[in-house]
């Protein structure tokens, strides 16, 4: 995370409280506003022997939900208050309710449904269960704007300190780290199923001499050169984005691809090929490979949301900041 | 003073009826000098040294509604490269809102000064 002034911070904030649409206008116009007014007492955002008197100035200006507040027009169905915890509670239902239809759907192909029966029925029942889902969450937070209840809350702004806005977050930015390590293994897993296909198995001694259990079945041999191209295309995309250092649109898309696309073979893989040559080792590594279809499910709908909704800090994360 | 307001929420209800009293004066006096182009904060301090204080939270948003709404035009300026302007000026619509609202501050004006 980079380091942000006070302004960047309040900016930011200000920012979190706005709708998508013009958000970018009012904070470029903001930020050269509080600049003008910094300059005019003299002081400078990025000197940290300034930042209490900017805090004062910045109290004085407004807490940031009180100027978002003033950004929006007055009648709205969910307020600057509700609608950051609005908008995350959506995303986490949408989120949980894709990865619930995602697993019916994978179940329904294994009790043996075709494939295409299950996608079709499952976005009929998806898209109405959907709009039936964020029809009650507005509603609910429609009648909480509509109530009394958030008054206490906004007669403690005067309480609110700048110097604890939480940090922006740059969603784009890459951790270094964790990017390495997965080409690492990207690239390992392209030359271990390429080079020593015939190597993969476990390993025993039986009288005296290192042979196999079991191994990969040619069942699974037949998935290996489309399990190659999508390890390829990974390793490609992912050593862009290293070298960027940042995420862009496009290559979120590509990710978002990728990942649908890994997702796919592994169903394919789990519904028609036998793994390993011996059952109960194979059924081992058949649950296995369920529990990684899963989470890859739910690693699929965060990176759907990464690409849609760049990263907006939800409301607990910024309330566990506050309390730091 | 009735039981529901109580000495606790009388600044607050007072502030609340001077900001009610303010708002249409302050379109007034923005229209009146944006007859010359300005960028937000010199306009800020303009209508300070007019004597109308007015708090950017109110005169920031107040500007852009006053463009969507047609009687501002504005463009963004790169002077400094660090900090880009908006700078806003009266459109024609706006010049023809600020006669008639001339004229009906003048005429309210009038009559409150009798009333008082």
């Amino acid at each position: 995370m980079s380091e942000n002034n006070l302004i960047d911070r309040y900016v930011f904030e200000v920012g979190n409280h706005l709708p998508r649409a013009g958000r970018d206008d009012v904070q470029m116009e903001l930020r050269s506003a509080l600049h003008d007014m910094l300059e005019e007492h003299g002081l400078d955002p990025d000197k940290k022997a300034d930042e209490q008197k900017i805090a004062a100035r910045l109290k004085e200006f407004g807490h940031p939900e009180k100027i978002a507040t003033s950004y929006r027009p007055s009648r709205y169905l969910i307020g600057p208050q509700l609608f950051p915890i609005y908008t995350s509670v959506v995303k986490i239902v949408w989120g949980l309710m894709t990865a619930l239809y995602a697993l019916g759907i994978l179940i329904g192909g294994i009790q043996g449904g075709s494939i295409w029966q299950q996608i079709i029925s499952f976005f009929e029942s998806y898209s109405h269960t959907l709009l039936y889902t964020l029809g009650i969450i507005t509603a609910v937070f429609f009648a909480l704007e509509r109530t009394s209840v958030l008054e206490k809350d906004l007669a403690e702004e005067k309480e609110w300190d700048p110097l604890k806005l939480p940090a922006v977050k740059d969603p784009e930015r890459i951790k270094r780290g964790e990017m390495i390590v997965e080409v690492f293994f990207t690239a390992a897993a392209l030359v271990v199923f390429n080079a020593f296909l015939d190597n993969i198995g476990i390993p025993v001694i039986h009288v005296g001499q290192p042979t196999f259990l079991t191994r990969i079945s040619d069942d699974f041999k037949t998935f290996v050169p489309l399990l190659s191209i999508l390890w390829a295309s990974e390793l490609a995309l992912k050593t862009i984005v290293l070298v960027r250092s940042h995420w862009q649109t496009w290559t979120r898309a590509g990710e978002v691809v990728l990942s649908a696309a890994s997702i796919y073979l592994l169903y394919r893989i789990i519904t028609e090929a036998t793994i390993l040559d011996l059952p109960i080792v194979d059924m081992i590594a058949r649950g296995s490979i369920w529990v990684v279809l899963v989470v890859a499910s739910i690693d699929l709908i965060a990176k759907t949301f990464r690409l849609f909704f760049p990263g907006r800090t939800p409301p607990w994360r910024r309330a566990s900041l506050s309390a730091s | 003073m009735s039981d529901i307001v109580t000495k606790n929420d009388y600044p607050e209800l007072a502030e609340n009826l001077r900001m009610e009293l303010r708002r249409g004066a302050l379109v007034l006096a923005v229209l009146s000098r944006l007859q010359q182009e300005a960028y937000g904060y010199f306009l800020k301090q303009d209508l300070a040294d007019a004597g109308l204080d007015i708090n950017e939270g109110t005169l920031y948003p107040l500007l852009r509604r006053l463009e969507s709404q047609g009687f501002l035009d504005s463009e963004w300026r790169v002077i400094d490269e660090a900090r880009p302007r908006r700078y806003y000026r009266i459109s024609d619509l706006g010049q023809k809102a600020l006669k008639d609202l001339g004229d009906e501050w003048q005429s309210i004006s009038k009559a409150i000064n009798d009333i008082l």
